[in-house]
């Protein structure tokens, strides 16, 4: 019963190997402080504010108060939940709902509002300024639409389409983007079930008319920065009746990136640009 | 003679291979149980001097072990240690784990060389086997464990049945301290001087 030296000191060289190998991959994959992904939202009054971050898949915190130095500096109410986890991290989302109108005034003022920064605590103590992307917090608008809508889908390829019927004779003057994210192509216009391209706006419409919008989260390839980040945007379709009455549809437009398709590493080193 | 010195091995490994935890407190402190198996050795090393090696790495086992008799944050996983110590604590429990097996090594050696000596062929083979069965289960969880930090949740389950195979190879070494106590602990000096010189 005796020890060969060799073959202890190879056992414990490959010991010491595993050990710290495994530990320097775990510390290389594991967050300083959690990450936020980027929103490009844009609200109409009343919808929720969802903001996610990403954390360690240990860590016990959330956030505990949100402030946006951009509205007022107003405490927000909110919900958080997990909203889904890798090997290691787990995402949560903030879901900041306003019970009634007056809670959106108090951050807006009763003007639209540009939210770019977010001042989170944590539970355990820690304090950050973060960027969160845009978002876009609009006063609602009571106007009677030229499109009525008729019917709306999404699908799970980041993909999806709203029928609407026009009301009266009119005309679309074009589709405002107030985005800079040149994600483009991603509503195509359909008349009668014939595709729009913007080149021939004005198009007039009949009262009567089928007009779809369908969207199509298409980016460059999969290591297109953007495809990591969460979208709620709200597209306006600026139209006009012959009378001259504005009246705008706005097409909702839904992405949530897949969390297991998230680059960590490079979204990282963007929030370290900030 | 010995069998006291028996008993404190047999009393030490039962301490150090039971972990039980009340709220944050091993009510079964490993550094009681490794000062125990130090204080056995010291006294066995007149019987065989091969026991004598195992001295020191006990009693630095003794002292490394006073952190872990009482825990702040639960057993709650090996990410939470990462995540919470520092890297030299993470260097420590894998040199803890070295110097604990190595403590078993000497402590079984002992019984070992000391049977071959006596002509117990039964205990001597014992010895052998058992420690061949802990030196295997426990290097392979010594090896398993960091994995534990990037495989997926799914194969906990293979780490939690090779804990309990670890742990019913150390209830082996218990019971080999028992029959140690039995075939050894009632040596006189003059059995030893006769077998020893």
């Amino acid at each position: 019963m005796n020890f060969n030296k060799k073959k202890v000191a190879t056992l414990i060289v490959a010991f010491v190997m595993v050990w710290v190998g495994n530990v320097y991959l775990f510390k290389y994959n594991s967050l300083k402080e959690p990450l936020f992904i980027k929103s490009y939202a844009d609200l109409q009054s009343g919808m929720p504010i969802r903001l996610h971050y990403l954390q360690n898949i240990n860590d016990e915190y959330g956030a505990v108060i949100i402030t946006f130095p951009e509205a007022n500096k107003e405490f927000v109410q909110f919900n958080e939940y997990e909203w889904g986890r890798t090997r290691y991290y787990k995402m949560k989302e903030i879901n900041i709902h306003f019970d009634n109108v007056e809670d959106v005034k108090r951050l807006t003022k009763g003007k639209e509002v540009k939210l770019t920064k977010a001042n989170v605590q944590f539970g355990n103590g820690k304090s950050v300024v973060v960027n969160i992307g845009e978002v876009y917090l609009s006063p609602s608008v009571n106007e009677t639409p030229l499109l009525q809508f008729n019917s709306g889908s999404q699908d799970s390829n980041y993909g999806g389409r709203t029928t609407t019927v026009a009301m009266s004779n009119g005309v679309i003057k074009g589709i405002k983007d107030r985005f800079s994210l040149k994600i483009s192509d991603m509503v195509k216009l359909q008349l009668n079930d014939k595709v729009v391209t913007p080149s021939e706006f004005p198009v007039k419409f009949k009262i009567g008319d089928t007009i779809t919008f369908q969207y199509d989260f298409k980016f460059k390839d999969e290591n297109d920065i953007r495809s990591n980040y969460f979208y709620q945007l709200s597209r306006l379709i600026e139209c006009e009746d012959l009378n001259g009455r504005q009246a705008n549809e706005i097409v909702d437009l839904h992405y949530d990136p897949n969390i297991h398709e998230i680059d960590v590493k490079r979204l990282e080193k963007e929030e370290g640009n900030r | 003679m010995y069998l006291s010195a028996y008993n404190k091995l047999f009393w030490g490994f039962i301490l150090v291979v039971f972990n039980i935890n009340l709220g944050p407190i091993d009510i079964l402190p490993n550094f009681i149980g490794y000062f125990l198996i130090c204080s056995g050795v010291c006294t066995l090393a007149s019987q065989n001097k091969a026991f004598n090696k195992a001295t020191i790495p006990s009693a630095i086992m003794g002292i490394l072990s006073f952190k872990d008799a009482y825990k702040i944050q639960p057993a709650s996983g090996f990410q939470v240690a990462v995540q919470n110590q520092s890297i030299p604590w993470i260097i420590y429990d894998g040199v803890a784990l070295i110097i604990s097996i190595y403590v078993v090594f000497c402590v079984v050696r002992g019984i070992y060389l000391t049977a071959t000596e006596r002509g117990l062929q039964e205990l001597r083979e014992r010895a052998k086997v058992r420690w061949r069965a802990y030196f295997i289960t426990s290097s392979v969880m010594g090896f398993a464990t960091p994995f534990l930090l990037n495989i997926s949740s799914e194969w906990y389950i293979l780490y939690f049945i090779w804990i309990f195979i670890t742990f019913v190879a150390g209830f082996f070494i218990i019971g080999l301290m028992r029959i140690a106590r039995n075939e050894l602990g009632n040596d006189t000096v003059d059995n030893v001087d006769n077998h020893t010189f």
